[in-house]
């Protein structure tokens, strides 16, 4: 399987010199510190045994989790649905607005309410608070989270092939823009 | 007894035979490390990824086909992996530069510090980390395992022409990087 044919037939000549010579160069690369021993082989087929087994034990996983969870999730979603359909939510009177909630508040009620949504950069509106930034951190602030909350390797390590090879596209075109 | 040939082994595996599994991995396992260890330079990383291999391929030996060769398809596995792996680290690197990550990982550490060992080693795999990836591939399937071109076709799922080219611009290149270098004895 692995004898070499003769396929190499139309290569060119200097390339088979420069081979040969990278060949001899090598040659004495017989082993390097970090070569596994004679024992690691025997040691690996019982790990790969072992990953294989774990990952192959998902698939049971799965046919459990289907009744311990998925069925008891469809029970619980159903249920929630007949919820609804029966829920008759409270009717607010037309006309009311937040401020006149509020303003039924005590003074002090009314002060403590007011510093605490000052402090919080909450608006209060008539139509309710409202928050602009609730959910739109700044992108600098995801990144530092992301990076300051762990190994990088472990957040690459979620990326999907794409997007890690998308990302160093991205990456290299930066660097080469920067040295420009 | 004559050993089961790898289709074999496939087919007993299908049929709810796992230990034939093993026999499979203890057939290839020391190749796909070194194909892997080709890669990557370093021990460690080469170890991660014939386990993923594996895995893998156990889980997705419903989509092998049994007309092609199965040491094929698993290297094309290992390639796969090996080449991802390497972009991460690629990423990794680019990253550490940047200033932003500089804040926040602890300093000193660089990416090819893992490599260890000969210095004919270590200029050889620098050499190699400066191919593009697929004339690292066909580098790494040609130089050092001597794999013929078709079966590197087969594995790369490129013409083999173009892998011949690949392979002559790999060779040269690495020669070119190499040219200070002499031959050390260990």
């Amino acid at each position: 399987m692995w004898n070499r044919n003769n396929d190499n037939a139309d290569t060119p000549k200097d390339v088979e010199e420069k081979e040969e010579e990278l060949r001899q160069l090598l040659g004495s690369l017989t082993g390097s510190s970090e070569d596994p021993s004679p024992g690691y082989w025997q040691n690996l087929t019982a790990r790969n045994n072992l990953r294989v087994d774990e990952a192959g034990s998902g698939r049971a996983i799965s046919i459990s989790w289907a009744a311990r969870v998925a069925f008891p999730g469809a029970i619980a979603i159903l249920f929630f649905f007949i919820g609804l359909h029966y829920y008759v939510p409270r009717q607010i009177p037309d006309g009311v607005s937040v401020t006149e909630v509020v303003s039924g508040f005590s003074e002090e009620g009314q002060d403590s309410l007011y510093r605490y949504l000052l402090g919080t950069g909450y608006e209060m509106t008539e139509n309710g608070i409202f928050y602009e930034d609730l959910f739109d951190p700044a992108e600098e602030g995801i990144e530092e989270y992301l990076i300051s909350s762990g190994d990088t390797r472990v957040l690459l390590s979620t990326f999907s092939d794409e997007q890690i090879s998308e990302l160093l596209l991205l990456l290299r075109t930066r660097n080469e823009n920067s040295r420009l | 007894m004559e050993e089961p040939t790898d289709l074999e082994y496939v087919l007993q595996v299908r049929g709810g035979n796992r230990q034939a599994f093993t026999g499979l991995m203890r057939r290839h396992q020391e190749r796909v490390y070194w194909i892997a260890r080709r890669f990557v330079g370093n021990h460690a990383d080469a170890d991660d990824i014939v386990q993923e291999t594996f895995v893998k391929a156990y889980l997705g030996l419903g989509d092998f086909r049994n007309d092609a060769a199965f040491f094929t398809w698993l290297y094309r596995i290992t390639v796969n992996l090996s080449l991802n792996a390497n972009r991460k680290k690629q990423v990794m690197a680019y990253l550490r530069e940047s200033d932003l990550i500089a804040r926040f990982l602890p300093g000193g550490e660089k990416p090819d510090d893992r490599l260890v060992g000969h210095e004919t080693e270590k200029a050889l795999y620098e050499a190699m980390t400066t191919l593009p990836e697929k004339q690292r591939s066909v580098f790494v399937l040609r130089f050092f395992e001597r794999m013929p071109y078709e079966e590197i076709s087969d594995v790369l799922k490129t013409s083999v022409g173009g892998l011949k080219a690949n392979y002559h611009h790999a060779i040269r290149k690495i020669r070119e990087q190499m040219s200070d270098v002499e031959p050390e004895q260990r």
